[in-house]
């Protein structure tokens, strides 16, 4: 399960990792660490806008998961998930070094 | 020991439109039930709906008598052949095999020219000999059942000879619901045929069922 979620995730990961980073030099920029809580909307938003990208777009992949046992909702918010967790990790070390 | 795949009551409808209303169906292992229906009769839903990945209004669905509720997809007990290409554009070959606990070789002994694509994107692939290794693929797969939905099209004679020697082949531990309009190669394998139509399936007696259900305007 873990390794198809993680394949399922690799294939779309540079937008979402792009949006973090993003979210990260804005962060650094900022004069206080609240923003983060200001950021944070923008990244779920972000997170959902891919996730309809991928059902209207990439339906037809979804038939392998499925296939492995996986159905649409486990697959994106395992994804979801994960993605935000390296989106926290990344945030915190701005916020420690910068 | 045999197992036996039941579904019953399906009903779906598009607005107004009843596409499928309390269809009932049964496969066993060891068993080939094929299903022909005209176009837009409803047999890709149908499949997709008991395979566990389309909503419908009213289903049920059991397995050695045992019903199936709320995702069941992740119990992989059925397998689906959809129409489309299935394996996703950004795996090799090699890779999509192994993720359903399949061996290379279990592939290349039957067919050989798989040997030369293990490292290729399904894009670079023929379009025909992708269709035939997805089928293989899904019917060696651990399932006990699967639903294979077109899996002749696009292919040549002689691959849907290999196709049918397959599953003829795999049957002894499967239940396979195949459904295709080369319907003379789904009748020569199939113990038993279901016509889909008015939202209903009718069990085919002889072939003038197919007429009778609009399948065919003459035998």
């Amino acid at each position: 399960m873990i390794k198809a979620t993680s394949l399922f995730y690799k294939n779309f990961c540079f937008a979402p990792i792009l949006v973090s980073l993003t979210n990260c030099f804005l962060l650094s920029q900022s004069t206080s660490t609240f923003f983060v809580f200001a950021l944070f909307p923008s990244k779920l938003a972000t997170n959902v806008l891919i996730g309809f990208y991928l059902m209207m777009f990439q339906s037809k992949q979804f038939y392998f998961y499925y296939n492995l046992g996986l159905t649409k909702v486990t697959l994106l918010s395992l994804s979801c998930l994960f993605d935000l967790m390296v989106w926290a990790i990344m945030v915190i070390l701005t916020i420690i070094f910068f | 020991m045999k197992q036996i795949l039941e579904f019953d009551s399906v009903s779906l409808n598009f607005g107004l439109r009843t596409i499928l209303s309390s269809v009932s169906m049964n496969c066993a292992t060891g068993e080939v039930v094929g299903l022909l229906g005209r176009n837009g009769s409803g047999k890709s839903c149908l499949m997709k709906i008991v395979f566990g990945c389309m909503n419908a209004e009213f289903k049920s669905v059991r397995i050695n008598k045992s019903a199936l509720y709320g995702n069941y997809l992740s119990k992989k007990q059925i397998g689906y052949l959809p129409q489309e290409t299935m394996i996703p554009s950004y795996l090799t070959i090699r890779t999509a095999i192994k993720f359903f606990r399949l061996q290379p070789d279990q592939i290349i002994e039957r067919l050989p020219f798989v040997k030369n694509w293990l490292d290729l994107k399904p894009y670079q692939c023929s379009g025909g000999s992708l269709r035939l290794l997805e089928t293989m693929i899904i019917v060696l797969a651990d399932q006990p059942f699967c639903f294979l939905d077109e899996p002749f099209s696009g292919l040549m004679p002689t691959n849907i000879e290999i196709v049918k020697d397959l599953i003829v082949a795999e049957k002894n531990r499967k239940g396979i619901i195949i459904s295709d309009h080369l319907y003379r190669h789904v009748k020569n394998i199939s113990d038993k045929i279901y016509i889909l139509a008015n939202g209903q399936t009718y069990l085919m007696k002889n072939e003038e069922h197919l007429v009778k259900y609009g399948y065919l305007n003459e035998i």
